[in-house]
């Protein structure tokens, strides 16, 4: 039997999920790629993202496998991820990244 | 080895359309060029207020451009329309004689009467209709086909279903011998290290990040911040939450064959293989850039819907999810959304993108051509004078 | 069908214009001229609907609903999305001062959904004086239905158009751009008796008059300064003649700046005198409308497509252009009468609406007044009968 998950994880190094449809507070959420269920601990729109673990402040979010941002609290594990607790880099953060990559 | 079937031009390169166009040089002229393609049904007018009153890196840029078009592969005949003694005119009637292509200028003489340039466009025009006729498709290999690879009006899709799947289709038809091209910089801004890594070498790393740095400076110096404006609040509304997140989707339509080369707005892609652009993101003035510079063809995908075309390329737009690809069918090609609800995989859409680019090659309508989307803008730099 | 030389003329309705016959009409009106009074107190000398696209995105569309109505007019453009700034800012006035152009009766604004520059933006920054509606291929879920409900409303106020006539009004409720384009010391000779006459006789009767301001007559900046008491007017005036300065961002070079030679001064105070004799109330930025009577200087570039549609966005409603040998295009929006100078040759252009000759400047001004007026009652210009109307936003930065 086929199982209908409701959100996808993109990468195995990812730390978030992208919701296939909207998830309700409380409701079962099932993850492609990911080995375990989580219960949604609020609201997550169509598209928007959940975390898959808990999330420290100024730990990297990441999708894609690939860092998109800081974390700009700490995240509760099935929380909604989105501008209210993550940011984007700043100028120093993204040098240090081209850097690293160009010096390799 | 795979083929389509294509048009054979003097200069050695194929064309998966056979258009006759007219196309003007300065602004002044865009009412009268689009009188002349009016009068006589079935050529296309490219129209643009460009081409005069530019510091020299619009006019070269805006030169680049019109003869990139003018001569491109899928124009079998080119009407130029300049005014008297026209410098753009001149250059592009020598370019696309060298090239054998067939071209004709009516340059203004003002003391002509307006039917009289009237007719004397649209005379000629009638003949090149005729004789792009009897021009006939021949086989032609795979490896002569450069696709430009585009997005327009993202959404959180974009990343997780279309855009890998171009970045499927790139690298079978990198696989293939073929040219990908991707483009808009600004689209690159947070994601640059992943492209630069994947360079070539270090040069080509080093150039492409040199173009998101000017192109970040250029923002800068108009006392904006690309932040402010990305994500837009339609794409935070969507799920996108930082530039980096939205950048790291937009270059997943390059897919994971080297870069060979970095090139500028309208230019010429000397390797085969996968090849940046450098563009804005604004996407009409960047399939501008990439039809300009060669592509026979663009991948579009769309997450809101956008029906915009190319007046000398066809555009394969590719929605990134199911309701998109629903509401705004007679717009979309290709429907990436099959990912979130039909099990498919990136691959099967990137091999299902395969066939359709083989098909419009040769000569299947795409949306955008079927509702005579032929939206033409060249990206502009600086102040008018 | 034979393919005759002269056939798909008429196929296109094309007609060649009677200028000739035009100007032996003696007007009997006065200083007064036949418009459509507009209830903001503004006057149009033409009745249309404007279809305005928001972004190149909606632009075929637009085109599509203007092609199939009576008196719709598209206002299709390469702008509307990724700009920033003033940049952006230029285009969201530019659409919606060409919405309040009293030339339009109605407006129908079309979108495409997710731009920057939104419809219900527009909406809100024009002022409701007349019919608007407006929306996006997105919310109406495509093309079709979106040329469906466009045709619907605009047809019904194509059918209102249809009943309403023009009325007397006063020559105060013109407000006349005179746009100067490739210009040259004889051109200028020639044309400027009669056109700076003009311009006092239309200032003496309380009309508006907004002329170019462009990179030829900038040397003569300190001139023009001396002939206006607006402070601000001033200190812009004084700085555009120290040099050539536009935005650019190639090579770091910022603002550029080029110092004009001796020849660019001279023509430059040449092209001042075309002003007339009255004071200047004020000099206008790109899209900035004048608040009041009088005469005003408008930013203009060399760009003739940008600069004819920056003076419909500042509310003209009727232009003079005056070039060496006139010019190929016009606004779709108001008429322009095309002026020039006599030429040697005395070759009729007919795309010129009026020549200048050299002497009998009286009598010459009140003639161009006369045409000036019936071109704002209704007759067509040249550029008008052969359809030849254009529109652009001008540039002032890059797209991103």
């Amino acid at each position: 039997m086929e199982v209908s998950y409701n959100a996808l994880k993109l990468h195995p190094k990812d730390n978030v999920a992208v919701a296939l449809k909207r998830i309700s507070e409380g409701e079962i959420v099932l993850i492609s790629n990911f080995e375990s269920n989580l219960v949604a601990l609020e609201e997550i729109p169509y598209g928007h993202k959940i975390s898959l673990h808990v999330i420290n402040e100024n730990e990297e979010i990441k999708k894609y496998g690939e860092c998109m941002g800081k974390a700009t609290n700490e995240i509760l594990v099935a929380s909604h991820v989105h501008v209210h607790n993550v940011r984007g880099l700043n100028e120093n953060e993204r040098l240090e990244i081209i850097n690293h990559v160009m010096e390799a | 080895m795979k083929t389509f079937d294509g048009y054979r031009r003097p200069d050695g390169s194929i064309g998966v359309r056979n258009h006759v166009i007219v196309i003007n040089t300065v602004g002044e002229l865009s009412a009268l060029t689009r009188k002349i393609a009016n009068l006589t049904p079935g050529v296309i007018p490219v129209i643009h207020h460009g081409g005069v009153a530019q510091f020299p890196e619009d006019h070269t840029q805006t030169l680049r451009t019109l003869v990139g078009t003018a001569g491109h592969s899928n124009v079998s005949a080119t009407l130029v329309v300049g005014t008297e003694n026209d410098p753009i005119a001149q250059e592009i009637y020598k370019i696309l004689k060298k090239k054998g292509k067939p071209v004709h200028t009516v340059c203004l003489n003002k003391n002509q009467k307006i039917p009289e340039i009237l007719h004397e466009g649209r005379s000629w025009l009638l003949t090149a209709l005729e004789n792009s006729k009897k021009e006939v498709r021949e086989q032609c290999d795979i490896t002569e086909l450069i696709v430009g690879l585009e997005c327009g009006g993202s959404d959180a899709w974009s990343g997780i279903t279309a855009n890998p799947s171009i970045g499927a289709f790139s690298d079978m038809i990198v696989r293939e011998g073929g040219t990908s091209v991707l483009a808009e910089t600004t689209e690159a801004i947070g994601a640059e290290h992943i492209l630069a890594s994947n360079a070539i070498n270090r040069e080509v790393g080093r150039e492409f990040l040199d173009i998101v740095r000017t192109y970040e400076h250029r923002i800068k110096q108009t006392g904006e911040d690309i932040r402010s404006a990305n994500p837009t609040p339609g794409n935070m509304a969507g799920g996108l939450t930082t530039l980096e997140e939205k950048s790291l989707g937009c270059i997943k339509k390059g897919g994971g064959t080297p870069l060979k080369e970095v090139i500028s707005y309208a230019g010429k892609p000397t390797e085969k293989g996968f090849v940046f652009m450098d563009t804005p993101g604004y996407d009409v003035e960047s399939v501008c850039g990439l039809a300009a510079g060669g592509a026979q063809i663009v991948l579009f995908s769309t997450g809101k819907g956008s029906p915009t075309g190319s007046p000398i390329v066809p555009v394969i737009k590719i929605g990134t999810n199911p309701k998109v690809y629903e509401i705004m069918s007679e717009h979309i090609d290709i429907n990436a959304g099959k990912i979130i609800d039909q099990n498919k995989s990136i691959n099967d859409i990137g091999k299902e993108i395969f066939d359709k680019v083989i098909t419009v090659s040769n000569g299947e309508k795409t949306a955008a051509e079927n509702e005579l989307n032929q939206e033409f803008a060249i990206w502009r730099l600086a102040e008018s004078i | 069908m034979v393919d005759d030389p002269g056939n798909y003329l008429r196929q296109d309705h094309l007609l060649i214009p009677s200028i000739t016959a035009g100007r032996k009409v003696k007007v009997a009106m006065g200083y007064s001229f036949k418009g459509y009074m507009r209830s903001d107190g503004s006057a149009g000398t033409r009745n249309n609907i404007g279809i305005i696209s928001s972004v190149i995105c909606s632009s075929t569309v637009t085109n599509e609903i203007a092609s199939k109505i009576d008196y719709a007019v598209p206002i299709v453009h390469s702008n509307g999305c990724a700009q920033l700034g003033d940049d952006f800012s230029v285009t969201k006035s530019m659409l919606s001062g060409v919405a309040e152009n009293p030339n339009f009766h109605s407006n129908l604004l079309i979108g495409l959904g997710c731009e920057t520059n939104q419809v219900t933006g527009l909406l809100a920054a024009i002022p409701n004086v007349k019919p608007i509606d407006g929306f996006s291929i997105q919310q109406m879920a495509g093309g079709t239905n979106t040329v469906a409900k466009g045709v619907a409303i605009a047809s019904e106020w194509s059918k209102d158009i249809t009943n309403e006539q023009r009325t007397d009004l006063p020559i105060s409720k013109l407000k006349i751009g005179v746009i100067t384009t490739d210009m040259d010391e004889q051109t200028l000779a020639i044309t400027t008796p009669v056109v700076s006459a003009l311009i006092d006789e239309l200032l003496e009767n309380d009309s508006t008059v907004i002329c170019s301001l462009t990179r030829r007559l900038e040397p003569s900046g300190k001139i023009l300064a001396t002939k206006t008491k607006d402070t601000r007017s001033k200190e812009m005036l004084k700085t555009l003649s120290e040099g050539l300065n536009r935005r650019r961002w190639e090579n770091d070079e910022g603002y550029a700046l080029s110092v004009f030679s001796d020849e660019e001064k001279s023509l430059a105070a040449h092209e001042a005198r075309l002003l007339g004799s009255k004071d200047l109330v004020e000099l206008l930025n790109i899209n900035e409308k004048p608040s009041n009577r009088g005469l005003y200087l408008l930013k203009s570039s060399d760009n003739i497509v940008e600069t004819i549609s920056n003076f419909v966005s500042v509310g003209c409603n009727v232009a003079l252009i005056i070039s060496k040998e006139g010019i190929l295009t016009t606004s779709n929006v108001i008429p322009c009468i095309s002026l020039a100078p006599c030429n040697e040759s005395q070759i009729h252009r007919d795309h010129v609406d009026f020549y200048i000759a050299r002497g009998n400047e009286e009598k010459q001004t009140v003639t161009l007044l006369e045409k000036l007026l019936q071109v704002s009652s209704g007759e067509l210009t040249a550029l008008e009968e052969y359809e030849l109307g254009e529109f652009a936003i001008p540039h002032i930065g890059t797209t991103f």
